[in-house]
């Protein structure tokens, strides 16, 4: 065997090796949540409010914060994503401006989520007085998931086949037309995809909400605009930390897996209508 | 001024295009007659598409393509600023190379520009379909499955759609940027035959690498050579009497290749 086959094998076995360990950590950590979380569900844990500080009952209202705060933050960062998007691949001529813009959101998507949750709570809770409320957190997911959003429209805008475009304005149809009858529609897939993406990633955050939008107990379903809401991810937080009530840290784990399983979800989802995508722009 | 002759259906004069500051097509001055045919033809790269692509504003996204000098549709300056240029594609359609059907029903994609131009029609829509689709004789074969998705049809019947598709709309002057090269023989014969029925009513400029075909349909002809017009002229004479030897050679050469 000469050096250079070894050295070949070398590195490809070391390669594989590094694969191995963080495939392996990843199933880890899927199966301790799996292992640790199931035996805490059941019909009860998901339909019933928590009680005795979480120790026991279910975790009803913090799943339903958690729902309110991922649809609210979606429902706001669509429309400005879309636009947004739909501006730089429609209207935008100059190729110096889009790059930039397209650099300042990648960027935007890698920004620490603790920075969005302080200069959101600045901004929403203090400056316009929302408070540490249900409103607050929504809006600081809102503008954290936007470059995702954003980012993924771009994307499956500009995947679509250029012979649409083409056919579209051989038609003679305005740019708003063209939007509206070809590139939305052609382009839904990826959209759905991007919202995916973006809901899966403001399930997954506690950070910038922790403080912002939630308080652990006392309260359930939001009443006025500017009341806290219960979360998952801060039910989780806290009843770990009482790692002396074994049966607080079981009711974690229920709602680690319940949160997992959420995101799960959400993210086949979008794998699901990306490959039906990749399906219709090679058709 | 130069006076307009009043057949000429499309003209440029003293016109170039630039990509990038890169000359692509340069001294260009040739009409087109009303409801005739002219072909473009060239060798490859030689500008055939830009050129066409050019007489309905079709490059206008693209960055750093640059026209200069006059190009007239109607009579008109399509270059001209406060052209109305969705007005300018409407009145002048496009056929492109690869049959481009949206992922809809076949009547849907028949009907496509209809519905975002001319909404108020909705109760006429069907009618107009069926007579679409009897000039480019596609009816006998999508009667029955209007409501199937057009991917079922096959690529020549595909490209009588998109044909459909834009005559709806009521052109009067086509752009076909090579509609045949991606069809079988008899395919493309059909769409032959459609073309010399379509010019009792539209001015049509066919693109075509296929000089046996442009010796078929097309009354005029365009010979594109190094970024410039070679000779222009009409298709019988170019190829029984051209002036100039490369346009002998291209033509005529080239015909006999086909044919051999």
């Amino acid at each position: 065997m000469s050096q250079e086959e070894l050295l070949e094998k070398f590195v490809r076995g070391f390669l594989g090796i590094l694969s191995l360990l963080a495939i392996s950590l990843l199933l880890l950590i899927l199966g301790a949540v799996f292992w640790q979380g199931a035996p805490a569900i059941d019909w009860e844990f998901l339909t019933q409010a928590s009680s005795d500080f979480g120790a026991s009952g279910g975790i009803l209202y913090q799943t339903a914060g958690t729902l309110i705060l991922m649809t609210g933050a979606v429902a706001v960062a669509l429309p400005v994503a879309l636009g947004t998007a739909l501006f730089q691949t429609e209207y935008l001529k100059s190729d110096r401006l889009k790059k930039i813009s397209r650099n300042l959101f990648y960027s935007l998507n890698g920004m620490p989520t603790i920075l969005f949750g302080l200069v959101g709570y600045m901004v929403f809770g203090v400056y316009l007085e929302a408070g540490v409320s249900w409103l607050t957190g929504t809006l600081i997911l809102a503008v954290m998931i936007l470059p995702t959003l954003q980012v993924s429209f771009q994307q499956a805008v500009e995947a679509l086949p250029e012979k649409y475009r083409d056919a579209g304005m051989a038609l003679g149809l305005s740019p708003v037309a063209m939007t509206c009858s070809i590139i939305i529609p052609q382009s839904l897939f990826g959209i759905i995809t991007g919202v995916l993406l973006g809901l899966a990633r403001a399930a997954g955050e506690t950070a910038a909400i922790m403080f912002t939008a939630t308080t652990f107990s006392g309260v359930l379903l939001p009443r006025t605009w500017t009341d806290p809401v219960p979360t998952l991810q801060t039910h989780i937080l806290v009843l770990a930390q009482e790692a002396l009530n074994p049966k607080a840290v079981a009711q974690a784990w229920g709602a680690g897996l319940v949160l997992l399983s959420l995101t799960f979800i959400l993210i086949a989802g979008a794998l699901f209508c990306r490959s039906r995508m990749r399906m219709e722009s090679e058709r | 001024m130069n006076k307009i002759s009043p057949l000429a259906a499309m003209e440029m004069q003293g016109a170039s295009i630039s990509y990038n500051g890169k000359p692509v097509l340069e001294g260009l001055d040739f009409l087109i007659s009303e409801k005739k045919v002219t072909g473009i033809v060239g060798p490859s790269g030689s500008g055939k598409s830009t050129l066409l692509r050019t007489l309905c504003r079709m490059n206008d996204r693209v960055p750093g393509f640059h026209v200069q000098g006059r190009i007239r549709v109607g009579g008109k300056d399509i270059y001209e600023k406060g052209m109305d240029v969705y007005h300018l594609r409407r009145k002048v359609g496009m056929v492109f190379q690869s049959p481009c059907v949206f992922p809809k029903s076949i009547f849907e994609n028949v009907v496509f520009a209809l519905k975002r131009l001319r909404p108020h029609l909705k109760n006429e829509f069907a009618h107009i379909a069926e007579q679409a689709f009897r000039e480019v004789f596609l009816w006998e074969e999508v009667k029955d499955r209007l409501h199937k998705p057009a991917s079922i049809l096959s690529l020549g019947q595909q490209q009588r759609l998109a044909i459909a598709r834009s005559l709806v709309i009521q052109p009067e002057i086509l752009l076909m940027d090579e509609p045949t090269s991606s069809l079988d023989p008899e395919s493309s014969e059909a769409i032959e035959e459609l073309i010399a029925e379509l010019k009792t009513r539209h001015t049509i400029a066919l693109v075509t690498h296929n000089l046996s075909q442009a010796k078929r349909v097309a009354d005029d002809l365009i010979f594109l050579r190094q970024g410039r017009i070679w000779e222009s002229g009409p298709t019988a004479r170019m190829f029984e009497n051209p002036s100039r030897p490369e346009t002998r050679d291209y033509l005529i050469r080239r015909t006999d290749l086909e044919f051999a």
